[in-house]
């Protein structure tokens, strides 16, 4: 009895999507030219704490979609719901972390962390702040100006603000694009454990085949002009994963043969 | 960052001998004071020259060194130093009275279409006005006393302040706004922490241009009506031939222009050493 009741509870969880995409249009009006279609009539569902990427060529309009899931701009037809509610704009709920990392120059680390943790209600939680500059490992380098930082370190800081806001769902625009591979392994790496100890939902725009394999447990992939939902590929590999294993491999290659169709 | 390298860097090449070259700062800043102190020596020499040779009047070109007397004359006597603290505090005044405005109007006209709509098409009509042109008119509306001249100078620095407020908010990077928008930073929170920091020092450079401007429109409202001030000071020497008088005060201007420019540039440096700008 209480067993089935059990089962019925996470159907029921699964049923609902912390973040769902319904026939999502963009066409982007241009001054002397026809209008361009960036995405035509987008749907797929990320489920609460799922790490989903979503992986295509530039061009395919995955930034934009997360633009749109972030509410920084409208979509011209179909919409995108947040939990239960339908995004009309930017919202606590869902922090983004950009690939330029967009930490402001004018406040130290610690600052730019405060700030993230100032707009939720109530007063500045001194030890939530510091408990981030910790995990991301920026603690150490918490009173530097943002022009001190090499890049890891700002997008460490960047993801640092973005936790201490306490989002339900994490979008993340490109955000190792601009890292050296070293650092980007690094990054990835701590983003998993960040991710395994808060089951936050994650939305994570890529071009990289290598990083959406490695990283997600979903990758939708997108083809461009229009962009349009090409394949969803699920990756059950098990984590702690292993960089270059067999297994990982294996779906790098699937990926790469729907990539070619 | 390049300090540091700086300072790795200078032990290894140990002590070198002084630099000489036109590569060194410091020396070309001896070279230019060099310069500066040898064409009032030539000015100093023709006067000497002109007083055998007779080519010009010296009376309507004096020397360096009558003017220096001249103007020791005039700060023994307190004279000057009222001039002056008429003048600067005139054009500080104008200036503060300029700043809130100017600064409300370019983040309105920028960041608001409202506030672009209801009052971009006024500004930008009025802009091309030479502030000596409304002189006249703002004698007639404010009077011959203090405010007319306060609101003069105020005119002048206004429009140098907004454009560089408005220039500025307008290019406030896009994905600080957004990063701003989705950290749930916004109405009037948004102007305080995000708006205001990222525009502050170009403002700073705005308020200092304005007060350049008030500096150079100052001397006009002084000629017109005031019984002190330097413009007064030029002014009354003219009527009286007295061409020192009229150097002293010219020249002091422009020295109270030139520090209060490199005290601020000075203090632009330290406020705002967080700018991306200055790594390189």
């Amino acid at each position: 009895m209480s067993q089935s009741l059990d089962q019925a509870r996470t159907l029921l969880l699964e049923k609902a999507p912390k973040l769902r995409f319904d026939r999502v249009d963009m066409v982007f009006a241009r001054p002397k030219q026809p209008p361009v279609q960036v995405l035509k009539s987008i749907s797929f569902d990320v489920a609460e704490g799922e790490f989903l990427c979503l992986l295509g060529p530039s061009g395919c309009g995955k930034s934009t979609l997360l633009n749109i899931a972030a509410g920084l701009i409208k979509p011209s037809a179909g919409s995108v719901t947040a939990g239960s509610r339908v995004v009309t704009g930017p919202g606590r709920d869902r922090g983004v972390v950009f690939q330029e990392y967009a930490l402001f120059p004018w406040l130290t680390v610690r600052e730019n962390v405060v700030l993230g943790a100032k707009s939720g209600r109530g007063k500045v939680d001194s030890a939530k702040v510091d408990h981030f500059l910790k995990v991301t490992g920026m603690y150490d380098h918490r009173n530097k100006l943002p022009k001190e930082l090499s890049g890891g370190m700002k997008q460490r800081a960047a993801i640092a603000r973005t936790l201490a806001n306490d989002p339900e769902i994490i979008l993340m625009d490109e955000p190792f694009g601009a890292l050296d591979p070293y650092t980007r392994e690094a990054l990835q790496d701590q983003l998993i454990e960040l991710w395994s100890a808060s089951r936050k939902t994650i939305l994570f725009v890529t071009h990289s085949v290598e990083e959406a394999a490695y990283l997600a447990g979903v990758v939708i992939l997108l083809k461009a002009h229009p962009g349009e939902l090409k394949a969803v590929v699920r990756n059950e590999v098990s984590w702690p994963r292993e960089r270059a294993s067999e297994e990982l491999i294996g779906i790098e290659r699937a990926i790469r043969r729907v990539e070619r169709t | 960052m390049s300090s540091e390298l700086r300072a790795e860097l200078a032990p290894l090449e140990g002590r070198r001998p002084a630099d000489f070259s036109l590569q060194n700062p410091t020396a070309m800043r001896l070279y230019k004071l060099c310069a500066l102190i040898l064409f009032v020596a030539a000015w100093q020499a023709v006067d000497l020259l002109n007083e055998f040779l007779k080519f010009y009047n010296p009376l309507l070109f004096p020397s360096p060194l009558d003017i220096a007397t001249r103007a020791a004359a005039l700060w023994s006597t307190g004279v000057l130093q009222n001039h002056i603290v008429a003048s600067v505090t005139r054009v500080f005044i104008g200036v503060l009275m300029a700043f809130l405005p100017a600064v409300l109007l370019g983040i309105g006209i920028a960041r608001s279409r409202i506030v672009e709509v209801v009052f971009e098409p006024l500004v930008e009509l009025v802009r091309p006005i030479p502030p000596l042109a409304v002189l006249p008119m703002f004698i007639l509306w404010f009077g011959i006393g203090e405010l007319s001249k306060l609101m003069f100078i105020a005119f002048a620095a206004f429009y140098i302040i907004l454009t560089t407020v408005m220039l500025s908010a307008v290019n406030i990077d896009v994905v600080l706004v957004r990063a701003a928008r989705t950290l749930g930073i916004n109405g009037f929170r948004f102007y305080r922490e995000i708006v205001f920091p990222a525009i502050s020092p170009d403002l700073f450079v705005g308020v200092r241009l304005g007060l350049s401007a008030g500096f150079v429109v100052i001397v006009a409202s002084e000629f017109i009506a005031a019984d002190v001030g330097l413009g007064y000071m030029i002014n009354y020497a003219r009527a009286f031939f007295r061409v020192s008088d009229m150097f002293v005060g010219a020249l002091t201007i422009g020295f109270i222009g030139y520090a209060v420019n490199m005290l601020l540039v000075a203090v632009e440096r330290r406020l705002f050493s967080w700018r991306i700008s200055d790594e390189r």
